[in-house]
């Protein structure tokens, strides 16, 4: 039943674009751990993140190529719909029990 | 597929539900048959059969898949040929994907039947064909399947890579040893050049009076100043690369006398890799997929084929507009393929669709560039929207930053594809 109540909400849509955008993010970051800030992982894990880190880290990566140069291309091509679209997922599925 | 495997990627219930196609009880599921298990064969798959509502069928003949990208470390002695493999049990496992490890010998476009070695003829709704590269043999004069054996290319990852392994482990200090690189297109267009930067990180370490001559048909290739900056800094006078305007191109090579011959001369090489000029695999040549360039055209929104309905086409065989032919190209384009096939069984619009290379090479064990490359359809051709990359003058710690971050790719990717 909570399913079918989630399928007619906005919420849904947005998690299933979500999840479709995140597979971009699934070619560079390991979307099954959590997120962390240890730098010897060289790129880090993103799920969980809460969403207004995300999109604030995305905003710094389009503005400023010196932060990222990767990052810095990928966020230029999201818009801010698709954005908060995959920091909601992330968030989401970071509170997920993991495999 | 498993309830661990809606969880692990986020299709929940609600969102399979919402998208599952509209079939009375009873009703098969729609089938996507998948030859080719590269990257771009076994992402389609997963992603496919992440969405719960189709069957899919992956055939490859082979139990492990080896990859390319990384196989140069493995040549310079940083990895291991085993951590370059990797097998089909989760996808079959964790995504209920159907592994058969047959040969596509042909396809029916007008039955919808792809037809195996075996006898067995797999139906399909929709067929996508990701076969990979082939060799054009004898475009180079004696450089046919018997002299890759002694000239090895190490273009496909396998055999052909522990003999390049082989004969650079056995050659002698002071020795030469060339590497010819094609025109464009072919694939990976920074192997050659990351190649021979590894090997002469090999060979300053046990072999150090060794040369490397790149014999190109090209004048210029990319991320040329990144390259030739580090071969000064790391390997002065080692590394010497000779283009197309210079010789006159690769024409012929003589395995008895180990000679690499270019339309102005003749070069000695002790051990000499030989990357041929390329094609599409013979399975998309051989069923109309592909067109007098070799390659297959497609329709570079879709990535179905112009020339066959409900059979699409990713990864190297493609032509694909600006798209280079990598690995991250083709798990990109997988991506979007599989969404687009998603979409027109189920009758929902694809998501925008968001195309990407990244790529990072080695310059040295602990020196490593990037750069990350944006596509999108214009006037119907995929067109570079994008583009960054390392600079010359980055400071050492960002290039060691770029090999952990490769590291890290190279794990998240492969998990990506098979895991």
């Amino acid at each position: 039943m909570m399913a079918c109540l989630s399928i007619a909400s906005p919420g849904a849509a947005a998690d299933h674009s979500g999840a479709r955008l995140a597979a971009t993010c699934a070619a560079c970051h390991r979307l099954d751990r959590q997120a962390t800030v240890d730098p010897s992982l060289g790129i880090p894990p993103i799920t969980g993140l809460e969403p207004e880190k995300l999109i604030i880290m995305m905003q710094g990566f389009r503005q400023n190529e010196q932060t990222d140069h990767i990052m810095h291309t990928v966020s230029r091509q999201l818009s801010d719909e698709e954005i908060a679209a995959v920091a909601s997922y992330l968030a989401n599925r970071g509170k997920a029990k993991q495999p | 597929m498993t309830s661990r495997t809606r969880r692990e990627f986020g299709i929940g219930a609600a969102a399979g539900l919402a998208f599952a196609p509209r079939m009375a009880r009873g009703q098969t599921k729609p089938r996507v048959v998948v030859v080719g298990g590269g990257i771009g064969g076994a992402t389609v798959a997963k992603y496919v059969a992440l969405d719960n509502t189709v069957d899919v069928t992956l055939i490859e003949p082979k139990t492990r898949y080896t990859t390319c990208f990384m196989s140069n470390l493995y040549l310079a002695g940083l990895r291991s040929f085993e951590s370059l493999n990797h097998g089909y049990e989760t996808l079959a496992d964790r995504y209920g994907i159907k592994v058969i490890h047959d040969l596509a010998t042909a396809i029916d476009p007008t039955a919808k039947i792809v037809r195996l070695k075996s006898g067995i003829e797999m139906p399909y709704d929709k067929l996508v064909v990701s076969p990979g590269i082939a060799f054009q043999f004898n475009a180079i004069e004696g450089y046919n399947e018997a002299a890759a054996e002694i000239m090895p290319h190490a273009w496909t990852a396998g055999p052909q890579t522990k003999l390049l392994r082989a004969q650079l482990d056995a050659m002698d200090d002071g020795g030469v040893f060339i590497i010819t690189v094609p025109q464009n297109p072919f694939r990976c267009p920074p192997g050659p050049y990351e190649r021979a930067s590894l090997a002469a990180y090999y060979f300053k370490q046990f072999k150090p009076r060794s040369k490397i001559l790149i014999l190109d048909a090209k004048d210029s290739f990319f991320e040329q100043d990144l390259f030739q900056s580090g071969w000064d800094q790391h390997y002065r006078g080692m590394i010497e690369w000779l283009p197309g305007q210079f010789t006159g191109g690769v024409t012929a090579v003589d395995v008895k006398e180990n000679m690499v011959k270019t339309a102005s001369d003749s070069f000695k090489a002790n051990v000499a890799n030989i990357i041929p000029p390329q094609i599409a695999g013979s399975l998309a040549r051989n069923t109309g997929l592909a067109d007098g360039s070799g390659w297959c055209p497609i329709d570079q929104v879709t990535f179905e084929s112009k020339l066959q309905p409900d059979i699409y086409v990713v990864g190297d065989s493609a032509s694909a507009g600006d798209m280079p032919k990598s690995a991250f190209c083709a798990n990109s384009q997988a991506k979007v393929c599989a969404f687009t096939i998603l979409a027109a069984l189920t009758g929902v619009e694809p998501p925008a669709p968001h195309l990407f290379n990244t790529c990072y090479t080695y310059l040295s064990g602990n020196d490593a560039v990037s750069d990350a490359i944006s596509f999108k359809p214009d006037g119907g051709l995929l067109k570079i929207s994008g583009i960054s990359m390392s600079k010359t003058g980055d400071k050492t710690d960002v290039r060691r930053a770029a090999v952990r971050e490769a590291a890290a790719w190279y794990d998240a990717f492969t998990h990506d594809v098979f895991g």
